[in-house]
């Protein structure tokens, strides 16, 4: 006679993100609440990928990552912050990871084009550069963290609270990053209002 | 050219894809693989140590049989 199973389902379009997290961290991978997330959340994910790491092979495999960890990872979401921060905040780290990685591995092989021609382009002065430079090379001249702090709240639009908790810093800290970083694009791009 | 009022601004235009329709498959398959090396990894720290130690014994008593000509017998009740 076959089993049959007594199973409560789980209706994950009334959950909220926060609900759904907690009960992925009970269930295994394949599980109703963790498969929401990941159809919830992939869109968002992989638009940070995409914006951190430039081109789409990157951002998906960097966008999987993402999802792996926060399965790895489910216990530790705490509830402090919004589920979408933290998810947001794990996105970027695995981004920037990956630019590291990326970044030490060209120094190795000396292949640095985008990098050296923004860089000196930008030490010769402002209209050369504008003239060879479009908004992401010059962000590219930027450190990886200023970067990714200017395109998560200038292109994703998200606000000072929600990036001290994405990128593990106060508040002040952030605001004074981002206009250090404005502050050097300037300099290095005088012709342009950043 | 970028006019000059909010240049950063334009960062939110910058056109983004979508991801892969079989993205969710994508990343199921991504995550069995990781637990399966994390449970392969799982059984060889539990077996390992378990190895060591049994192979270690019989080494030990090859080594005593023959310094001393007795191997060691664990005491039995009869």
């Amino acid at each position: 006679m076959p089993r049959k199973d007594v199973e409560i389902p789980l209706d994950t379009t009334s959950l909220s993100d926060e609900q759904l997290a907690a009960a992925a961290a009970r269930e295994g991978s394949d599980g109703p609440a963790f498969t929401a997330l990941v159809d919830r959340y992939q869109q968002r994910v992989y638009r940070i990928c995409f914006r951190l790491l430039g081109n789409e092979h990157d951002a998906s495999d960097a966008a999987q990552e993402v999802f792996v960890r926060l399965f790895l990872h489910r216990g530790r979401f705490a509830g402090r912050s919004k589920y979408s921060t933290w998810v947001h905040g794990v996105a970027v780290r695995t981004c920037l990871t990956i630019r590291r990685g990326r970044t030490r591995r060209k120094r190795w092989e000396t292949l640095v084009p985008e990098q050296s021609v923004g860089e000196s382009t930008a030490s010769h002065g402002g209209e050369a550069a504008a003239e060879m430079l479009d908004l992401p090379q010059m962000l590219d001249t930027l450190d990886e963290d200023d970067r990714a702090l200017l395109i998560m709240k200038y292109a994703e639009g998200h606000n000072y609270d929600a990036l001290a908790e994405m990128f593990g810093l106060s508040v002040s800290a952030c605001k004074m990053r981002i206009s250090r970083a404005r502050q050097r694009l300037k300099q290095r791009f005088p012709e342009h209002e950043f | 050219m970028a006019t000059d009022s909010s240049f950063l601004d334009q960062l939110a235009d910058v056109e983004v894809p979508v991801a892969p329709p079989d993205f969710p498959r994508q990343v199921h398959h991504r995550l069995n693989h990781w637990l399966l090396g994390l449970h392969i990894g799982d059984m060889v720290a539990g077996a390992f140590p378990y190895a060591v130690q049994h192979f270690a014994r019989a080494v030990v008593g090859l080594v005593q049989l023959t310094l001393s000509g007795e191997y060691p017998v664990a005491d039995t009740e009869d």
